[in-house]
């Protein structure tokens, strides 16, 4: 076997054995150092967000610099929901209605790109990948005009039917990689085997789609979480904005100078919890889908 | 017409007339996917208007249709018009492309793009191919964790991240001033000092791994042939060198599409500008993204907006037409 040969080698050149195993000893060392390094600097700001969200007021100026997780005011956390559970319940619906709307439009185009044939399929499909170098300051401004001249400032559809939108180019192209791995062949068994065509859809393809139209729906819900500048353009209403233009309200409510002490920061943790679960949670669906919508640039 | 006859499609092929497939399945079938499954089957090339066709791509070929395209061709055809939004627009041809050029914010604006768009890339490239790097090295359990423990704040939303670093930058009562007040170092203003605010909004994001990029140069590594690297190991090769010589030459198409990305998102991010310095102090942090969304949605003068926005996909097309080029993989 070939293993037995490369250690029949390595036995008969012992010192180069021991030196091949102590460098790779070493670039494990190294390498776990600065991971550590790495992880660290990247949840800093994490750290004294939490540990500032359970401080009152002026003591967070006022406590030593490294005075981490001293206190644990509660409260704040009352007064930070109770400041954005509104439009936390604002972004849940339209999150579920742009992922409703959005990820079904997007299924079925890809269930024709991917298993229909038609005349002007490739040019078709060329249009969305050509959305993909269309920059969203481009069409911000003619956006804005068409939602008044739709009568949609202001309300959510405003939000809703711009993400659904938005994300097709990127949902297109990730279903249709998907869809086109399911051969036809299971299809065709299913009807042989007696399914109607809607059992074959409802029994065969959505079980068999259903990680790509999870991971399409999270990409879409962590967007439009994230999302500051549309809300705040198309929605005047405090009340029906979004989390992310909510938080931005909620922190300006005390003015830069944070006289809202641990309640500013209780806020950024409400805001960013969801997601960091949602993540946590759907790690390997987010994970595949980012980078292979990337890299089919 | 029963239902055992679209069963077998050379017969349906035979009979029915080719160039109107779906009028024979229409006839055939009682249901949607009933219909689309017969139409599937008489293999006939659909043109783009059968109706099955049209219920499945209608939808999203509508939204594309009137949320992307049309704002985009309605943008760059709005630069050549005076509009303020209210009354009819008016023809200027160049004028408003020639009043930008001409504005006493250009000049800044050109620069502080140029430092925001070429500094984001290094730190956006160096930061991410490090931390790929590192992970890479980690025996593999261990990197597997670190790679989602390090990817996972990607999903904090943007403006927490911001309102954190405003909070992290505040002259003498933030947390970097008061670090650098025990250590005793000076403690600069950052934002709101005209030298430091551009370097202060670049630092927002520290250390810039939890992005795409990190993925993108982990997933090039992990599919580095072994041969390769197995090769570099016998010829000795250090593991510093290796990175050089082998690694970063053979992630070449990597490091394109991270250069593209960022650039593109380090030309159009003007939020953390609009939301701690509003272009100032003065017009120390004043980008184009900026002044077109002040034009438009503070100054009401949608189409000298729509001429800066149009001016910015150009530069967004040349840059990465010219970075496609310039960073081809260069094949021994």
């Amino acid at each position: 076997m070939h293993t037995a040969q490369t250690t029949a080698i390595y036995e008969a050149r012992p010192t180069r054995k021991t030196a091949t195993a102590r460098r790779a000893r070493r670039y494990w060392a190294v390498s776990l150092l600065a991971g550590a390094v790495i992880v660290a600097l990247t949840y800093f700001p994490i750290v004294f967000v939490v540990s500032n969200s359970l401080k009152t007021g002026r003591s967070i100026f006022t406590s030593g610099v490294l005075s981490l997780f001293t206190q644990f005011h509660y409260g704040n956390y009352v007064a930070a929901w109770n400041g954005v559970d509104r439009q936390l319940l604002n972004t849940v619906i339209v999150a579920a209605a742009a992922i409703a709307i959005g990820v079904t439009a997007a299924a079925l185009g890809a269930y024709a790109f991917s298993q229909l044939t038609f005349r002007g399929k490739s040019f078709l499909f060329m249009a969305y990948l050509a959305l993909l170098m269309i920059p969203w300051t481009l069409t911000l401004i003619p956006l804005f005009v068409i939602v008044q001249r739709f009568g949609l400032f202001n309300t959510w559809w405003a939000l809703i039917l711009p993400y659904a939108a938005g994300a097709q180019p990127l949902l297109m192209i990730i279903f249709r990689g998907f869809f086109e791995q399911i051969p036809p062949e299971l299809l065709q068994s299913a009807r042989v085997d007696g399914c109607s065509e809607r059992q074959v859809l409802r029994r065969v393809v959505v079980p068999l789609t259903r990680p790509i139209l999870l991971t399409g729906s999270v990409l879409m819900t962590i967007n439009i979480w994230g999302d500051y500048l549309w809300p705040t353009i198309v929605i005047q209403n405090p009340q029906r904005t979004t989390i992310s233009a909510g938080i931005a309200d909620f922190v300006n409510s005390f003015g830069l100078n944070l006289s809202g002490g641990g309640a500013v920061f209780a806020a950024l943790v409400v805001a960013s919890l969801p997601m960091l679960v949602l993540v946590v949670v759907t790690m390997r669906y987010f994970v595949s889908g980012v980078t292979e919508g990337a890299l089919k640039l | 017409m029963g239902y055992s006859q679209p069963r077998q499609p050379e017969q349906v092929q035979v009979a029915g007339t080719r160039a109107r497939p779906y009028r024979r399945a229409l006839a055939s079938s009682k249901t949607l996917p009933d219909f689309l499954s017969v139409l599937r089957r008489t293999r006939g090339k659909s043109s783009l208007a059968s109706p099955a066709l049209i219920t499945l791509l209608l939808p999203s070929i509508l939204l594309i249709g009137v949320f992307s395209y049309y704002p985009a061709v309605r943008s760059l055809i709005g630069g050549f018009y005076q509009w303020n939004g209210f009354s009819p627009p008016t023809y200027v041809g160049l004028a408003q492309f020639n009043t930008y050029f001409h504005s006493p914010t250009f000049a800044p604006e050109a620069r502080n793009l140029a430092i925001l768009v070429g500094g984001t890339i290094l730190i956006t490239v160096i930061a991410q191919f490090s931390a790929a790097e590192v992970v890479y090295h980690m025996p593999r359990r261990l990197g597997n964790v670190a790679k989602y423990v390090l990817i996972a704040p990607i999903v904090l939303p943007p403006i927490v991240v911001i309102e954190v670093w405003a909070y992290l930058l505040l002259p003498d009562t933030g947390l970097i001033d008061r670090l650098a007040g025990a250590l005793g170092l000076p403690q600069p203003t950052w934002l709101s000092s005209p030298h430091l605010a551009l370097l202060s909004i670049l630092l927002i994001g520290f250390p810039w791994i939890s992005n795409l990029g990190f993925l993108i140069f982990l997933g090039g590594l992990q599919n580095l042939s072994r041969e390769i690297l197995e090769a570099s190991r016998v010829d000795g090769t250090g593991a510093l060198r290796r990175v050089f010589v082998i690694d970063a030459p053979l992630l070449f198409p990597q490091f394109r599409i991270v250069v593209i990305l960022s650039g593109i998102y380090a030309v159009q991010n003007f939020i953390p500008i609009l939301l701690l310095t509003n272009g100032g102090p003065g017009t120390a942090t004043f980008v184009p993204g900026l002044d077109m969304y002040q034009s438009a949605f503070q100054n009401n003068q949608y189409g000298y907006g729509m001429a800066i926005g149009t001016l910015l996909f150009l530069l967004m097309l040349a840059f990465t037409v010219v970075v496609m080029r310039a960073l081809r993989p260069r094949t021994a």
